[in-house]
């Protein structure tokens, strides 16, 4: 995984907001799944077409975190969810 | 206490303070000092068996009022705004593609009650839970209109006492009520199914009913299926009822007219009634227009204004069946007519017309 990849989501995925958190559907196996206010900003940045890089970036403007902390963070849970197929990741 | 706040008889105290987010009066912020001022769990449990718990978290999230509840009332508004956002997103994804199975087989169709109303009357659709998705098809197509549904994964569940106008398909969580009749039949004096799908319009990638055939059905269907305000009317519906009417636009004439041919005026005139007692602005001239007799008025309002409906529902349904429904219809024939096609209806029971799409 890179910081200039992008994610793609697949068609069998929807999101929806509810409140600061972020509600995934993977309609393939009717499974759910939720991310907490940090993960829900960071979907609503990748569903952008962001990289991983500009992710990161945006993200370090609005929270007081660690620029390794954060990029470890970050790359984790985009490998999380492309471990369940919510996101496919696209070499940048 | 503030002395100009209106008021709901006391029966109604707590529907009242659960609808403060779905009323057009500001007055949420009361809502919530005297709906959590003391015990807090009877009150949510109330919010949560009636629908309201994502319209709640909503309306105080937005407000940034989420410290003025209690820590374990916000997780639990929480959690039932997930659920409903969860279960939101399976039931349009499954409509939508139950619309590009009917489109492609020619199966004309219309979404109605709560899977239908959220789309145009709430802020986010996801803040109306709904247990399950209502479409209507006319009666001649709803063989294959099951047949479809079958064959898109769905399974049968036979259920003999409404196999007279409805059933229900399951797959997975998403639940699919088909109904081909809009009441049990002999209830309306005429069955305008197909004038409702004939009336039908496009909503967010599906079909829907119209704005005025949408209230019809608010009005009707909670009379009888739900006893009007018995335990079993969940009061989202009244929250439906109340945002629909400020942001559509309903033709309350012909509403009224429609009520008058099919004999459900006092019907509708009960529901209309009980929505007004709890804050809904229905338009005077047209709740006029509708009023059965004046003995009938003095007589439903004695039940509505009591709640009988609640006290009685599990001690003797018979006696709210007897003694209210059966005077929701505006005249003794149509009463009449009602029990002999529940009569019909019962020794038909077994005459399933799905019988070969259940599951062995």
């Amino acid at each position: 995984m890179k910081l200039t990849d992008k994610v793609a989501i697949p068609a069998q995925v929807m999101a929806r907001q509810v409140g600061e958190e972020t509600v995934i559907l993977d309609l393939a196996s009717s499974t759910y799944y939720g991310l907490d206010p940090v993960g829900a900003r960071l979907w609503v940045l990748l569903s952008e077409g962001k990289t991983l890089g500009e992710t990161c970036a945006a993200l370090l403007d609005e929270y007081e975190v660690e620029p390794a902390r954060l990029e470890r963070d970050v790359f984790g849970l985009v490998d999380e969810l492309a471990g369940r197929g919510l996101v496919a990741l696209e070499p940048g | 206490m503030n002395q100009a706040r209106p008021a709901a008889p006391l029966a109604f105290r707590t529907h009242w303070l659960a609808l403060a987010p779905a009323r057009a009066a500001d007055d949420l912020e009361h809502a919530v000092e005297d709906a959590f001022a003391g015990e807090a769990t009877a009150f949510m449990a109330f919010l949560l068996a009636n629908g309201l718990g994502p319209l709640w978290h909503q309306a105080l999230h937005s407000r940034q009022w989420q410290g003025r509840v209690p820590p374990e009332a916000q997780e639990t508004l929480n959690l039932s705004r997930f659920a409903a956002a969860a279960l939101y997103l399976l039931q349009s994804a499954e409509l939508r593609r139950i619309d590009h199975l009917f489109a492609a087989q020619g199966i004309a169709y219309a979404a109605i009650k709560g899977a239908h109303v959220r789309e145009l009357a709430y802020d986010d659709p996801s803040l109306r839970p709904a247990d399950d998705v209502d479409i209507i098809v006319s009666a001649g197509q709803r063989v294959a209109a099951a047949r479809a549904l079958v064959g898109a994964g769905f399974h049968y569940h036979p259920a003999p006492d409404n196999i007279s106008h409805e059933a229900s398909f399951v797959k997975g969580r998403v639940t699919i009520d088909l109904h081909w009749n809009t009441f049990r039949p002999g209830r309306s004096r005429v069955d305008v199914t197909d004038a409702l799908v004939a009336r039908r319009v496009r909503v967010a990638g599906f079909w829907g009913l119209s704005d005025t055939d949408a209230v019809f059905l608010m009005l009707t269907h909670p009379a009888f299926f739900k006893y009007v305000c018995s335990p079993n009317m969940a009061l989202c519906r009244v929250a439906d009822f109340m945002f629909w009417t400020r942001r559509r636009a309903v033709d309350w004439a012909g509403l009224a007219a429609l009520l008058r041919d099919t004999g459900l005026n006092s019907a509708a005139w009960t529901v209309s009634s009980w929505f007004a007692l709890l804050g809904a602005a229905v338009p005077a001239d047209f709740l006029a227009q509708i009023s059965p007799g004046k003995a009938r008025v003095r007589y439903l309002r004695y039940w509505l204004e009591r709640d009988l409906p609640t006290q009685w529902f599990k001690r003797r349904p018979l006696l709210i069946q007897l003694g209210f429904t059966l005077f929701l219809h505006d005249r003794p024939a149509d009463a009449g007519r009602a029990v002999c096609g529940w009569l019909r209806a019962y020794r038909r029971r077994r005459d399933d017309p799905f019988a070969a799409l259940a599951a062995p």
